[in-house]
């Protein structure tokens, strides 16, 4: 009988192998592709991967409610994604796209429908770090502006223009890639 | 763009990627249960236990290290002899001495205080009692020998004994001098050397205070306490683990005095002097160090290959390896116990010298990792800032005893710092 996520939940808080494995198994790709949205490349994914379910094995006691283990899980990931963030932000400065300014009348709706989702996240992952980011944020996990700039040490006005110019910044990459427009035979 | 093809633009993104998956690594689990280290009844408290054992059995330590080897401590009564104390010796047919009052002992280092009546001497002998011994059976014994002689006087007679609150004896009036102090000496206690010095030439109305001639004193080997705050400079070394397929390279530290390399370690604990150049130092050691740096990750086996044309017959293949760039940030929270010999240099009352080698044994706080420790070696500078106070000086060194990993288990880290310890020791 598959256990239910009360039971996972439970061995887990008990630290049962057992548990962890099947809660691990259940969630990877979930979590993997979460942390692929917001990773660089591939092997920064994993990094953030690895480091996010330790975290959320070190951190499962403090989960009450089975219903909002997943998540909590999914919150965990963000805010390791958000560390690595900071991280980087020390080391390197961030690409100031000039591009990404220019406004273009062609919003490529109907190429970007085209595209798949191995696709989107290839090209979402070249973006700047901070437009990587805050777009992942606002845009697939729906977290507000200010909700944002809490967990970026950021103002509602910065996450906002971050937001703008990641938009901008997909489509001169739409632009760039050459598919500008497929014309139906 | 319009806020409506805004939208429409959210709506394909959040479509594609809000329920997009992949896959991890296959060992990814494994990689993680092995960080993990997860123990089957670990509380939230299990980082804590070792150094709460470690600092209980510290206390322990303490309070049974200074437990006093003294006497027990009881209420002392005063006996009072039956005889008056004060009487009037007889004027004897020769020329003698009046017999003197009460005289009085004083041990001074004891906090004793006999009251002894001295017998009358014939006159003109002139006695001069000064015993060389080192113990004050000694010192009576010779005295006793010479009050064979008719000439020498009788040892005294006490007739009361005074004792600071909470020694044990009761010393019963008449006992002679003698007896008292093989009493005394049964108590372990450590008698200071007297030159007791007698005239009968005046009459003795009080013996000169014990002059004192050399007196070990029991607080010399007392044990004191210290705590210490150093900063730290810490260096590493770096190791690439050999059984990965990755060639590490590049690697960069920051800059010698960069605050990358900040740390600082806190240390409270005990002294105990073991001879007048040897001391021992126990104590409970907290260090707090940092380490960036980053290297280059190269795979030993290519996993494409570039083509280029070289003439329509010849095409050049370009094995292209993979390259990761890691960047460390990580800060060490170490807890132990550190023991160190001492050594005094020089001679001085006030200034004293000491080379300290020792070592820490304890634990980084963190998943997945074991017990550790560091060499360390110093030279302390300690004067006097107040009675009882020691300021302390002391450049430290300090030098890991085992690597540990860094998070990605590419390269193996040995840290060594540099600092400058400020303490104070309370005797």
């Amino acid at each position: 009988m598959k256990p239910t996520d009360a039971d996972l939940l439970r061995g887990c808080q008990q630290h049962n192998p057992r548990a962890q494995t099947t809660l691990y198994e259940r969630h990877r790709s979930r979590l993997m592709g979460l942390c692929r949205r917001y990773a660089r490349c591939r092997e920064e994914a994993e990094d953030m991967f690895h480091e996010g379910f330790i975290r959320i094995f070190q951190q499962l006691h403090t989960v009450e409610q089975a219903d909002r283990l997943l998540p909590w899980m999914k919150r965990v990931m963000v805010n390791t994604a958000i560390n690595v963030y900071h991280k980087n932000s020390k080391q390197q400065a961030e690409t100031d796209y000039e591009a990404a300014w220019e406004h273009s009348t062609d919003d490529h709706l109907d190429t970007l429908a085209r595209l798949s989702a191995d696709e989107l996240v290839s090209m979402v992952s070249t973006l700047p770090d901070g437009y990587r980011l805050v777009f992942n944020l606002y845009i697939v996990d729906g977290y507000s502006h200010i909700e944002i700039g809490q967990m970026l040490n950021i103002s509602e006005g910065t996450s906002k223009s971050q937001l703008s110019r990641a938009r901008h910044a997909l489509q001169q990459k739409l632009a760039r890639l050459g598919v500008v427009n497929y014309e139906t035979l | 763009m319009k806020p409506s093809d805004e939208e429409r633009w959210d709506d394909v993104f959040r479509d594609q990627l809000g329920d997009y998956i992949t896959e991890p690594a296959p060992d990814a689990l494994e990689r993680i249960l092995l960080s993990l280290r997860v123990q089957p009844t670990a509380g939230r408290l299990s980082r804590w236990s070792l150094p709460g054992a470690t600092l209980l059995l510290f206390l322990i330590g303490m309070v049974v290290m200074h437990q006093q080897p003294t006497t027990s401590l009881q209420k002392a009564s005063v006996v009072r002899a039956q005889k008056p104390s004060v009487t009037a010796a007889p004027a004897p047919s020769a020329v003698v001495e009046p017999a003197p009052a009460a005289t009085t002992l004083i041990y001074p280092d004891l906090g004793l205080r006999f009251s002894v009546k001295a017998p009358a001497l014939p006159f003109p002998a002139r006695t001069n009692v000064v015993p060389p011994a080192e113990t004050a059976d000694a010192t009576f014994a010779t005295t006793s020998a010479s009050v064979n002689n008719a000439t020498l006087p009788a040892a005294p007679e006490v007739i009361a004994v005074e004792a600071p609150p909470g020694t044990n004896a009761t010393l019963g009036a008449n006992e002679p001098h003698r007896l008292t102090l093989a009493l005394m000496k049964g108590y372990d206690l450590a008698l200071p050397v007297y030159k007791l010095t007698r005239s009968v030439s005046a009459p003795i109305t009080a013996l000169v205070e014990p002059e004192r001639v050399a007196a070990p004193s029991l607080s010399t080997f007392q044990p004191s306490y210290y705590v210490s705050f150093s900063p730290l400079f810490t260096f590493r070394h770096i190791a690439p683990v050999p059984a990965n397929d990755w060639h590490v390279s590049q690697v960069n530290t920051p800059g010698a005095l960069s605050s990358g390399r900040v740390g600082w370690r806190f240390q409270v604990g005990t002294e105990m002097p073991l001879s007048e150049r040897w001391k021992l130092r126990a104590g409970l050691t907290y260090t707090h160090i940092q380490q960036q740096f980053s290297y280059t990750l190269r795979a030993c086996q290519p996993d494409s290959v570039r083509t280029n044309m070289l003439d329509t017959q010849t095409v050049q293949l370009i094995p292209v390896y993979a390259e990761r760039q890691k960047n460390i940030a990580t800060t060490w929270h170490f807890t132990g116990l550190s023991l160190e010999m001492g050594y005094r240099l020089g001679a001085g009352r006030t200034d004293r010298h000491y080379v300290m080698l020792g070592g820490s044994v304890g634990r980084f706080l963190g998943p997945g990792l074991t017990m550790n420790g560091f060499l360390q070696a110093s030279y302390s500078y300690e004067r006097p800032l107040m009675p009882h106070v020691w300021l302390r000086i002391e450049p430290t060194m300090q030098y890991g005893i085992s690597p540990r990993p860094d998070k990605y288990d590419f390269v193996n880290v040995t840290s060594y710092n540099y600092g400058l310890t400020f303490g104070l020791r309370f005797e």
